[in-house]
């Protein structure tokens, strides 16, 4: 069941969606940085690389601005601001796969940073994120894409069920599933084959 | 308690998504079973971690949303509006269609009557009676005695702008008429009555 404030938040987006489509640009941008987190996260499921997440998110302002016209439904914005990204990103991935790695972006994409902050002192703590960073980026893209919008920004699971278009129930499943998964990787189990839901 | 629930219960707890009743439940569980508390502590460490790699790896990477948008906003083809009125076009506007059809309706009809003469109509006694087309002859008519004429006429021929009006009877209705003889009036066949 949607809380007071929910409900409360979703009217006035849809009412900056309104506003936003009408071509008021100041009502597009706050609905943009409302939306930031979930939107970084997205991007970061299908590319799996936080280095080209701001290439895509100008990408998907700049598709925003020019077919927010072609929004139908203004309390439907976050779907559509999904539909846009997913397709950006999509797009970008598809765009980076033709393009050959040069070799030494490799070797740098796969040595730890040395001046990043506590790198050396916390080499077990990096180990454990690395495995975890491994166990995400191994699972389903719609589990992994449920887990990472849960703790991006600790999204509600009915907001995360809105800016999908799942049910509350699937985003549930999804997410016990997905932790199942990283928890089984983590320890070494092995994993069930992978339901449909 | 079987395991794919106890997992859901405690999905639901670390989520802050549990009800009353669920919790009621999952309490019981963790006091009597060792292992439930395990995979507890064990998925609470488990988002900690993720939400502390994605943190590091997603929120704190990359430019601010405000220089983003901004870019973005400098490189859309679309042109930027700020509040206001917004944009619509001529045909989707309801004042400038109806002034489309009224200014269309006007040209057509200019266009059809184009060269026709001007059909005239007058009403005497109440009675609407056709007048025949300027260009073409009147039936002869005949001009009223002096003493019929009304004091209207003498007060028009003080304003030079005002045309005269004469008064003549229709021989072959009876009916009298006044005409307006303007200074340019094109008004050619009149027979005059040689009494007066």
């Amino acid at each position: 069941m949607e809380k007071p404030s929910d409900l409360k938040n979703q009217m006035n987006e849809s009412a900056l969606a309104c506003q936003a489509r009408n071509g008021d640009t100041d009502a597009l941008v706050q609905l943009l940085q409302n939306n930031w987190l979930w939107l970084k996260g997205l991007i970061y499921n299908v590319l799996k690389r936080p280095d080209e997440i701001d290439d895509v998110l100008q990408a998907i302002c700049i598709l925003a601005i020019e077919k927010i016209h072609t929004l139908r439904e203004p309390e439907r914005f976050k779907p559509w601001l999904t539909t846009v990204a997913r397709n950006a990103a999509l797009s970008h991935r598809q765009k980076m796969s033709r393009k050959p790695m040069q070799l030494d972006e490799l070797i740098a994409s796969q040595q730890p940073d040395p001046d990043a902050p506590g790198a050396l002192e916390n080499l077990t703590r990096r180990e454990q994120m690395e495995q975890l960073h491994d166990a995400i980026g191994k699972l389903p893209d719609k589990y992994r894409e449920v887990f990472i919008l849960k703790h991006i920004e600790d999204m509600s699971y009915a907001d995360i069920a809105e800016t999908l278009d799942i049910t509350l129930t699937t985003v549930q499943i999804r997410l016990v599933r997905a932790r199942r998964m990283i928890f089984n990787h983590m320890t070494g189990k092995p994993t069930d084959k992978v339901p449909r839901t | 308690m079987n395991e794919q629930m106890l997992e859901i219960l405690i999905s639901k707890y670390i989520d802050s998504e549990i009800t009353p009743a669920e919790q009621k439940m999952l309490d019981a569980e963790l006091q009597s079973n060792p292992e439930a508390q395990e995979t507890l502590k064990a998925l609470e460490q488990l988002r900690d971690q993720s939400q502390q790699m994605i943190k590091e790896e997603v929120v704190l990477s990359g430019a601010p949303a405000s220089t983003i948008i901004e870019q973005a906003l400098a490189q859309s083809s679309r042109p930027r509006k700020q509040k206001g009125t917004p944009y619509r076009p001529w045909y989707r506007d309801p004042i400038s269609l109806a002034a489309c059809f009224i200014l269309s309706l006007g040209f057509v009809s200019v266009w059809v009557n184009y060269g026709k003469p001007i059909q005239q109509t007058g009403s005497n006694n109440g009675q609407t009676t056709a007048r025949p087309p300027i260009d073409q002859p009147w039936p002869p008519l005949f001009i009223k005695s002096a003493e019929e004429r009304t004091p209207l006429r003498q007060e028009e021929k003080r304003n030079p702008d005002d045309g005269i009006y004469l008064y003549y009877t229709d021989l072959e209705t009876g009916k009298v008429r006044a005409v307006e003889l303007h200074r340019k009036s094109d008004i050619k066949t009149v027979t005059y009555d040689e009494g007066l």
